[in-house]
This record gives structure tokens, C-alpha cells and sequence, in this order.
């Protein structure tokens, strides 16, 4: 077997390529045999899997942060001065 | 000055749609100060363009627009280096694991104490250099496809790659870190 194939680092990378895009049949084979014998890699995809959609939910989440009044109030009447030009 | 023709009035933009497009920018850049920059650029470019606003979208579709390409100028404006992609603090030179990743405790049956781990979260994500930030922020908000994220920040498609999975990388050693 390939001397790579122990290779984490080049699994890892595969791992989230392959979360984004479709892999290369090549390297879906290379990354299955390694996480085969890998439980290091193994932990790592799935608490990967389960970071990524915390991160969209984190993205996605509702904001309810509001401007100070004062900032407002600072914006019109840069806007007002502008539109007086 | 109140130009008839306009099909929109800049009186009532503050008003209507300042704390939209402030949450808006909240969700795209982490950082307070910044998105409120961005709020107030995006109404003076707005004002200068105010012309070629025809009515066709909504006028909070158009601010937005223009929020948009404020952002994406202010991480180019930053010319962020393709930070640390040399030093790997991960794994030694043969693609081994420096160190075991280890078990972090998420409970997958306890929305609630995830939700605590949400905000660890956020704060490891808020430690990542800010053009990684900015890929998952372009990815995760918009819904954008790798090509215009690496034509949006003038990075390769192998850059690209490398920051997705180092940033990754980061988040779960952070992760690993704080919650464990």
C-alpha cells in the first residue's frame, strides 16, 4: 500500500473538501482505506461534520442588535447635511 | 434637494432600514464598530447612487446590494495575507497527528447544553484570522459557490481549500480547548 496513505493531514484535508465538493473517485478511495485504519481521523470526521453545521446555525441565527439612538440620530444628520449640498 | 423623480426618499432610510442592514453586516464581520462603519458607507454610496435607484427591487434590496460590495471591499482593503498556511501547529512532517484529537464533549440528545457550545463556538470562531472568518461567512450567509468566493477575495482554489481546512482545524482544537 502506498506509503501516503498513513498521511492524517492529507485525510483531514480530504474530509473537508469532501464536506464542500464531490471528490475525485481517487481520492474517496484513498480517504476510505485511510479512515479504515484510522480511529484519530475517524473522531475527527465526525466531530467535523458536527462543527460545520453548528457553524451554519451560528451564521443563520436570528440577530436582534439594535443601533444606539445616538448613532442614528448622528447618521440623519450626516444624511440631511449631504442631501443640502 | 427633494428631487420628484427619485424612488426613494434618503429622510426615512435611517429609520426604516439602519438596523436591518446593521444585523446585516453583524452576521457577516463579527465586530461592532466595523459593521457600523459599513451601515454608514453603504447610506453615503447610497446617496450618490440614489439616481440609478429605478424602483425595480425593494430599496432594502438595494441598500443591501451595496452592503454587500462594502464588505467585500473592506476585507480587500485589509490585503490580508494568506495568514500562517506555512506553519503547521497540527501535524508533524510526515501528515501524523501532533497530538490526539480528543473527545469533545457534545451532546448530540442536549439542545440546550449545545447551545452553551454554541457560543465557545463563536468566540473560537471570532480568534480565526480574518480572511478565514470571512470564507466561512461568505459561504455559510450567502450561500455562495467556491468560485465566486475565490474570485470575491483574489484567492486560488487550492488557497481556498487549504483555509477551509485549516480553519477547521482551528475551530476543533479551540473547541477541544475550552469545552472539554
Amino acid at each position: 500500500m502506498e506509503n501516503n496513505n498513513r498521511d492524517c493531514k492529507k485525510a483531514t484535508f480530504l474530509i473537508e473538501k469532501g464536506m464542500h465538493t464531490q471528490l475525485h473517485p481517487d481520492e474517496k478511495i484513498k480517504l476510505k482505506l485511510h479512515l479504515f485504519s484510522c480511529s484519530w481521523c475517524k473522531t475527527y470526521q465526525r466531530q467535523s461534520k458536527y462543527i460545520e453545521t453548528m457553524v451554519g446555525n451560528l451564521f443563520n441565527q436570528p440577530k436582534r442588535e439594535k443601533l444606539t439612538d445616538d448613532f442614528k440620530n448622528n447618521l440623519q444628520s450626516l444624511i440631511k447635511e449631504k442631501l443640502n449640498k | 434637494m427633494a428631487d420628484k423623480n427619485l424612488k426613494t426618499d434618503p429622510n426615512l432610510w435611517v429609520a426604516l432600514y439602519a438596523d436591518k442592514l446593521y444585523r446585516f453586516a453583524l452576521k457577516k464581520v463579527f465586530s461592532e464598530e466595523l459593521a457600523k462603519d459599513l451601515v454608514q458607507e453603504t447610506f453615503l454610496a447610497a446617496l450618490q447612487g440614489m439616481q440609478s435607484f429605478k424602483g425595480e427591487s425593494t430599496e432594502l434590496t438595494w441598500l443591501t446590494a451595496i452592503l454587500k460590495n462594502k464588505i467585500i471591499d473592506s476585507y480587500k482593503k485589509k490585503k490580508l495575507p494568506i495568514e500562517q498556511l506555512t506553519d503547521d501547529v497540527f501535524f508533524e512532517h510526515d501528515g501524523h497527528w501532533k497530538s490526539q484529537p480528543l473527545e469533545i464533549g457534545i451532546n448530540e440528545s442536549n439542545p440546550l447544553e449545545n447551545k452553551e457550545l454554541g457560543k465557545v463556538l463563536e468566540e473560537c470562531m471570532k480568534k480565526l484570522p480574518a480572511l478565514w472568518l470571512t470564507v466561512f461567512s461568505l459561504k455559510y450567509v450567502d450561500d455562495s459557490s467556491t468560485e465566486l468566493i475565490c474570485s470575491s477575495l483574489s484567492i486560488t482554489a487550492a488557497n481556498y481549500w487549504v483555509i477551509v481546512h485549516r480553519s477547521k482545524l482551528s475551530l476543533r482544537a479551540c473547541l477541544q480547548k475550552h469545552w472539554l
